[in-house]
């Protein structure tokens, strides 16, 4: 009985460390996040990215052959580096550019971020460039996404 | 009597003109409802197999749709923008 109360304990938690839902098969998260990838395309549409913009961007990775749910990490972090740096111009065509010099998954994530560091336009502001609100290049101080919610990354 | 026959032939022709004028945009509302409901059985669709992942396969049969059909699906509601926002608006509720 000393060794029974133990072992079972033991039993019990390794049991326990096992997740309870069993790992789903890789189709199947596949499809969950590629069922996001209308979401994110709204959300980004929302934060101002122009509707032609985010369409030719899916065009192009659709064209490609990348899958709807690597899209929808794509444009989710699209989303993120836009927020943090401001718009670039041209998204969509950029996107293409680099779907075209063979860039995919992170390495296409990687170059979607260096752009928006590059080329954002909310840049000048964080450097504290000082530039009258209004004058050529400088940033549009209303973010275009007041008032709107902010969707679930993921 | 002329007169008052004229009056009625000339309502007529300009009622009729009138709804030919508006078939189009019956048919563009048709068109619209059509595609909105397309997006909210595929937000339909995806919130099944999120409550329920482990019968994936068989809720993507039984809508009629492959894993890649889906997927092609996704692309195509994502690229337009009144059907992700009829999706989006779907899946939140």
């Amino acid at each position: 009985m000393r060794y029974i109360v133990p072992s079972l304990l033991m039993v019990l938690s390794f049991d326990w460390s096992i997740p309870l839902r069993p790992q789903l098969p890789e189709w199947v998260q596949q499809i969950l996040t590629a069922a996001q990838l209308p979401m994110v395309a709204t959300e980004a549409r929302r934060e101002g990215v122009a509707s032609d913009q985010v369409r030719a961007a899916l065009e192009a990775m659709r064209t490609a052959g990348v899958p709807p749910s690597e899209a929808t990490l794509l444009m989710d972090s699209a989303r993120a580096a836009r927020r943090e740096h401001g718009p670039v111009d041209n998204f969509g065509a950029f996107v293409q550019s680099q779907l075209a010099a063979g860039k995919r998954g992170q390495e296409l994530a990687a170059a979607i971020r260096a752009e928006h560091a590059r080329q954002g336009k909310g840049n000048a502001a964080r450097e504290g460039k000082t530039q009258p609100p209004g004058a050529r290049g400088a940033p549009d101080r209303k973010p275009d996404n007041r008032g709107q919610r902010r969707p679930p990354n993921g | 009597m002329k007169v008052l026959w004229l009056g009625a032939a000339l309502l007529l022709a300009v009622t009729g003109c009138a709804r030919d004028g508006e078939q189009p945009d019956v048919a563009a509302a048709a068109a619209t409802a059509a595609t909105a409901d397309r997006a909210v059985a595929a937000a339909a669709l995806a919130d099944a197999i999120a409550a329920n992942p482990a019968l994936a396969d068989s809720i993507l049969s039984s809508a009629g749709y492959t894993p890649d059909g889906f997927q092609k699906l996704m692309y195509e509601i994502a690229a337009d923008s009144a059907m992700s926002a009829s999706y989006t608006a779907a899946r939140r509720r």
